[in-house]
């Protein structure tokens, strides 16, 4: 029942274009499984003994718009645009499909309707290799969640993607401890960055170091700059000319 | 930030707009209490001029105090040449030093989006349209942050 209700709720997802929230103890994340009353889709019909579910669509033209256009991405993953709306609930498809030993197919209407979409346990891995980019790097961020019931997680809101926290798995305990230190304010996390390939937006990073951002005034920085070396610039005549030459302009 | 808003930031002598126009900029950013950051080429070409290295060294520091210098990784190198790649087509490069410069704007740009730049401040036209494919891109203000600053 939990598969049935995991998978509903992955599919509901899909429909809506939303995006997870997987910050939340396992006590909120359950009340977040079941599906809302205004749920695109409703189920209409269970048959004991068979694992096929008819559903109702609000809007069924949308609906079968949207999981015939997954079926034709999971077939081509080079060519679309993978975004969050859509990797969050294949890998939550794959999961399922991957626990039971199954593959979820999604078909239209009636006893020998057509194949819109089929997830294999293999689809979210599939995905990832052309979804996603992963690297060295070092981030920016204003750290909004420290800790986790079940896994040690952060949370993140970056400057360029505001919308959306980002959940990042830190490396050790000792780690998370520190970090709980700097809650709500900036820091700079250094670790394995996973990026959305087409979008360059960053979906995690894997907390390896981090260290608090950085504070004080702007304008006196500024000056301490000029004092140290900076007024070297004072007598360059031509700075445009000189950043031109330098770049090889 | 691309190098000459740190140097017109930075200098205190020389074209009075650009300076003023600098001051309004980093005035802003103080109010707002912004996180900077300056990408490594950046930095390598601010103390190009400065003559030694133990000059340019204090100044590297004195950036470190309140500005992010975001090194140049890998996955910079992976959005610098999608970038390279992109601008090739909107640039004129036939011109002498077109590819160089479009590769250091490349460079630029890579490293501030990718370490988590919302806005790239620059005021050189081209190096503008590169910053705002992949983030909002902005020039120096003509105005201060609020009516009353000098």
């Amino acid at each position: 029942m939990r598969a049935l209700t995991r998978t509903l709720n992955a599919v509901q997802r899909l429909m809506e274009h939303t995006e997870e929230v997987p910050d939340l103890d396992e006590t909120e994340a359950e009340q977040t499984e079941a599906v809302q009353p205004t749920a695109p889709l409703h189920l209409i019909g269970i048959v004991s003994g068979s694992a096929m579910y008819n559903v109702a669509a609000e809007d069924p033209e949308r609906a079968l718009k949207t999981l015939s256009e997954t079926g034709i991405s999971l077939g081509n993953p080079e060519r679309s645009q993978w975004g969050d709306e859509l990797l969050s609930p294949v890998e939550r498809l794959s999961d399922v499909a991957r626990s039971l030993g199954c593959e979820i197919e999604f078909r239209r209407p009636g006893k020998d309707g057509d194949i819109l979409a089929t997830i294999t346990p293999q689809s979210y891995e599939m995905l990832s290799a052309t979804a996603f980019v992963n690297g060295e790097s070092s981030i920016c961020g204003y750290l909004e969640r420290v800790g986790g019931a079940t896994e040690r997680r952060c949370g993140l809101r970056l400057p360029n993607q505001p919308a959306k926290m980002v959940f990042c798995p830190v490396q050790t305990v000792e780690l998370v401890r520190q970090l709980g230190q700097h809650i709500y304010r900036n820091v700079i996390v250094s670790g394995t960055v996973t990026w959305f390939r087409r979008t360059w937006k960053v979906k995690s990073v894997l907390v390896k170091s981090f260290a608090p951002a950085k504070e004080g005034s702007i304008l006196e920085a500024l000056g301490h700059i000029y004092e140290a070396g900076g007024k070297a610039w004072d007598d360059v005549e031509d700075a445009d000319k000189l950043i031109a030459e330098i770049r090889g302009g | 930030m691309d190098s000459m808003v740190l140097v017109w930031g930075v200098r205190k002598s020389g074209t009075r707009e650009d300076i003023k126009r600098a001051r309004f900029l980093f005035m802003e950013l103080e109010q707002a209490e912004a996180q900077i950051i300056i990408p490594s080429i950046v930095v390598a070409e601010f103390i190009t001029p400065i003559r030694t290295s133990e000059e340019q060294a204090r100044t590297v520091a004195a950036m470190s105090e309140r500005f992010f210098i975001a090194p140049f990784d890998a996955m910079d190198a992976v959005l610098a040449a999608e970038l390279w790649n992109a601008g090739k087509s909107r640039r004129e490069m036939g011109k002498p030093g077109a590819r160089v410069c479009l590769r250091a704007d490349a460079l630029i740009v890579a490293t501030a989006k990718n370490h988590g730049a919302k806005e790239f401040f620059t005021n050189d036209d081209a190096c503008f349209r590169m910053a705002e494919s992949v983030m909002t891109a902005r020039r120096l203000p003509n105005m201060a942050p609020d009516l009353f600053s000098q």
